[in-house]
């Protein structure tokens, strides 16, 4: 069973704030959704959930296209963080809407959870702290033992430990059910160990759709200083300048070829060396022609040097 | 680990297996934690631990005994491994010198990043 998206696209009062998405979703995935603010990751989730008609495009749950009367609540996970029912409900009455919409819903698989960590059952929504709703989420997610979980922001303004707890629950999941999960976040750093995939939500489309384990074998970070500053023109050509620190460049190579690598050393640089690649690099990559990224810099590699 | 290379994570997952078996952290018959305990103390994808296991498996470093687990196995010197790893090291020496590294200062390294014992990786 697949979730296939295809050439989705939502406007909002006249803008486009997604346009022509299109990815298969395969099970056991955890794929990673990243994007700067406003990228449209939000969007794509309520599009996806039928929550904002589409204006064009379709998804798919094992080829059957869904739309507003599908219930697809056996399939697919999804808790709006930023627009949900909850407000000051207790979890007991959060824990019934569940059972009812999710027909898989394990109301004991729950409350276990929630023991663990020592929420009180008796706890209404708001009284609780941010990194408690993150697990109770993580709870209402894994006990609707759906297949697909789609997780907006988990880790927003949780504490490094409350963090752990949550890709502590997604790993399990992922190793003990082989759920899939489709996760947007800007904790790189959490997503960069777990994720198989990411997909990189830049203008409102999916710019790239990297497999994380491929790249990594593929891809270089060298940290580098030319002589003179003269950048060779295939490293200019093949490398994306993502930080300069005095005269210092760090440089990635999404395909680190034998040409690139012999083009590097015919530079004898006056210092190289290859740093470990991290997602947020792979990210910076994405982004380094923004507007307010590098204010510039890049011109060192964009522009020939003199001497 | 000392190799910064942008190594996949499955690759330098079952890097640092063979590593803690060369350095005595792992003995043969010892069982290694199951995927799914690897995937939560490297914080990784499981799929990524499973195919370091498959890889380690392959290389002959661990043995999947169905229905108990994962355990480190007596791993007997591969012949052709070895051919490749000797050239290997002879083209990078040739290399090394040319770059104007000395002999002493291999020496040094080798002396002051390894163990007697542990001839593979620091």
């Amino acid at each position: 069973m697949t979730v296939s998206v295809s050439q989705l696209t939502k406007r909002i009062a006249n803008r486009e704030i997604i346009t022509d998405i299109s990815f298969t979703w395969h099970p056991g995935e955890i794929t990673g959704l990243v994007g700067r603010n406003g990228a449209g990751k939000t969007t794509l989730f309520r599009t996806m959930m039928m929550q904002y008609i589409p204006d064009s495009g379709t998804i798919q749950v094992d080829q059957q296209p869904i739309s507003q009367n599908t219930d697809f609540a056996q399939h697919i996970f999804f808790v709006d963080s930023q627009d949900n029912f909850f407000s000051s409900s207790p979890l007991t009455t959060i824990v019934d809407w569940y059972t009812l919409v999710y027909p898989a819903f394990a109301a004991a698989d729950f409350w276990s959870t929630i023991q663990h960590f020592a929420i009180p059952e008796s706890s209404r929504w708001s009284s609780l702290s941010k990194g408690q709703q993150a697990t109770i989420l993580m709870a209402l997610a894994l006990a609707s033992h759906v297949p697909y979980i789609i997780l907006d922001e988990p880790f927003a303004g949780l504490d490094v430990i409350a963090r752990e707890e949550v890709t502590k629950m997604i790993i399990d999941a992922a190793a003990d059910h082989h759920t899939a999960f489709l996760i947007s976040s800007h904790d790189l750093e959490e997503l960069d160990g777990i994720s198989d995939r990411v997909l990189i939500l830049k203008d409102h489309r999916i710019m790239h759709d990297y497999q994380l384990e491929s790249l990594r074998e593929e891809a270089r970070k060298i940290q580098v200083v030319f002589r003179h500053n003269q950048v060779p023109p295939l490293v200019k050509k093949e490398g994306t300048l993502i930080r300069v620190t005095g005269q210092v460049l760090e440089i990635v190579f999404m395909h680190y070829t034998e040409a690139v690598d012999a083009a590097l050393t015919a530079a004898q640089p006056v210092f190289s060396e290859e740093l470990p690649l991290t997602l947020t690099d792979i990210f910076r990559t994405t982004a380094v022609h923004d507007t307010d990224y590098l204010m510039g810099k890049e011109e060192i590699l964009h522009e020939p040097a003199q001497s | 680990m000392q190799n910064p290379r942008s190594l996949a994570y499955y690759e330098r997952l079952a890097l640092k297996v063979k590593d803690q078996v060369l350095s005595g952290i792992w003995t043969v018959g010892d069982k290694l934690p199951s995927v799914r305990e690897m995937a939560q103390q490297e914080r990784l994808n499981p799929n990524t631990v499973a195919k370091a296991y498959r890889q380690l498996e392959s290389d002959g470093v661990i043995e999947v005994r169905p229905g108990k687990g994962t355990f480190i196995k007596n791993s007997p010197p591969s012949a052709p491994q070895q051919t490749v790893l000797w050239q290997q090291l002879s083209a990078w020496l040739i290399n090394a010198g040319t770059a104007g590294i000395t002999r002493q200062q291999i020496d040094d390294y080798l002396d002051t990043n390894f163990s007697p014992k542990e001839v593979v990786h620091p």
